[in-house]
């Protein structure tokens, strides 16, 4: 990613996102004046998204893909709350991480389920095939190594932490948007995430050097 | 491309390290189970019980909009028995009720001899005891409660106890006249109901 797309990450929210925001909002409006089944067009756009993040957050596929459904369960049972203060999709993010919060709270010992297989697109496998050069190992058994560590170093950080990491590195929102997610400041988005790449960094530093 | 350069002399920054995250998604397959999943939780969360304190929210609303034009039926039905019965039923409060409403026979006759005291400027009285009002109400009590206001007791001053009529609850009277001093009034309780009233009689100035 270049600079300049980051730059603007951190500035404000892209048109696109505007664009994307006024699309929900109409879909939204459906459901509420009745047409319930608009919702099912809601869910194929962002289940992958909120899967994601809910992966990131847990480190358990298995734990995400229930997570994934109560999160649009409940969104679905609230969206007359919706009053459009947000966009929807941040409302759905903040279901969705506290959702996941409650549930890790009430669920202190998981074990971690990792994917068999990740879909590697050009910079993911980039970055593994110049680890692999690196180690000279195999490279499967390298991804999945990989794979563990980072769920690893990712459970170590405080929810808070791992939140914005995921939020911002994986899934590439803006720290406005983290900031409305998460109901903080924009600062309080930029220190924490700061401080979890730090640690990220102390953790990861094998595969880094 | 700065990431490419990067990749290429094997520096690899953890920027780029955390997008092997990103990597990490389900097979296309995963999603159809998925969707039967979710259809499945949205009926059971259709037919889920609620919470007690919603359903018994939901339950005194139901029962207040029901009962609505019943207990505005009654509500009316009352005033209106209340209205016409006047106040020879309903007293609400001493203060605003005077006390010859309440009581039905006040005998007042100026102090000759025996009464010595007086309260402020008012002058010289003694009460005579007589039946009160409140004396028929034994027979059919109703269920209010009033505070009786003027209660007449026992003033008495050198152990001579002498009768007098006052005003309120117990407080200290100074005389106006001869034998001049302090007289203490012990009153009666000032709560009473309709059925027992605790004073024996009233004053009225």
């Amino acid at each position: 990613m270049s600079i300049a797309k980051t730059l603007d990450r951190t500035i404000s929210v892209s048109p696109e996102r505007a664009q994307e925001a006024s699309t929900d909002l109409a879909i939204v409006r459906r459901v509420q004046e009745g047409d319930v089944a608009a919702f099912d067009r809601l869910i194929l756009k962002y289940r992958e998204r909120i899967y994601s993040v809910i992966y990131n957050l847990t480190g358990n596929r298995e734990d995400t893909s229930d997570l994934t459904q109560d999160s649009f369960i409940k969104a679905f049972q609230s969206i007359n709350r919706f009053r459009a203060n947000s966009s929807f999709f941040t409302w759905l993010y903040r279901i969705a991480v506290n959702t996941t919060l409650t549930f890790l709270r009430k669920n202190k010992l998981r074990r971690f389920l990792s994917f068999d297989k990740i879909n590697e697109d050009g910079e993911s496998a980039e970055v593994i095939d110049a680890l692999v050069t690196k180690s000279h190992s195999d490279r499967d058994a390298l991804r999945r190594e990989l794979q563990e560590k980072l769920n690893e170093a990712f459970q170590r950080l405080s929810f808070k932490h791992r939140t914005v990491v995921t939020l911002f590195e994986i899934d590439q929102l803006s720290h406005r948007e983290i900031a409305e997610i998460m109901g903080c400041s924009e600062g309080t988005v930029r220190s924490r995430l700061h401080y979890a790449k730090q640690e990220l960094q102390s953790q990861l530093q094998d595969y880094l050097k | 491309m700065v990431d490419g350069k990067k990749t290429n002399n094997r520096q690899i920054s953890l920027e780029q390290l955390l997008r092997v995250k990103r990597a990490e998604q389900p097979e296309p397959e995963f999603w159809d189970q998925f969707e039967q999943e979710y259809r499945q939780k949205q009926l059971s969360a259709l037919v889920q019980a609620q919470p007690w304190f919603v359903r018994l929210g939901r339950t005194i609303g139901m029962i207040a909009r029901r009962s609505a034009p019943v207990t505005a039926a009654a509500a009316a039905i009352a005033t209106g028995y209340f209205v016409v019965s006047g106040p020879s039923i309903v007293t609400t409060s001493p203060e605003s009720s005077p006390v010859s409403e309440r009581y039905e026979t006040i005998a007042v006759r100026p102090v000759e001899s025996q009464v010595v005291a007086s309260v402020g400027n008012l002058p010289e009285m003694i009460v005579q005891p007589v039946a009160t009002r409140s004396d028929r109400f034994e027979a059919r009590p109703l269920p209010i409660t009033a505070r009786a206001r003027y209660i007449e007791d026992i003033m008495a001053k050198d152990d001579q106890p002498q009768r007098y009529v006052t005003l309120s609850s117990p407080k200290t009277l100074f005389t106006g006249s001869s034998p001049s001093g302090t007289y203490v009034v012990n009153a009666l309780s000032s709560q009473t109901s309709f059925g027992r009233p605790s004073s024996r009689t009233v004053a009225q100035f």
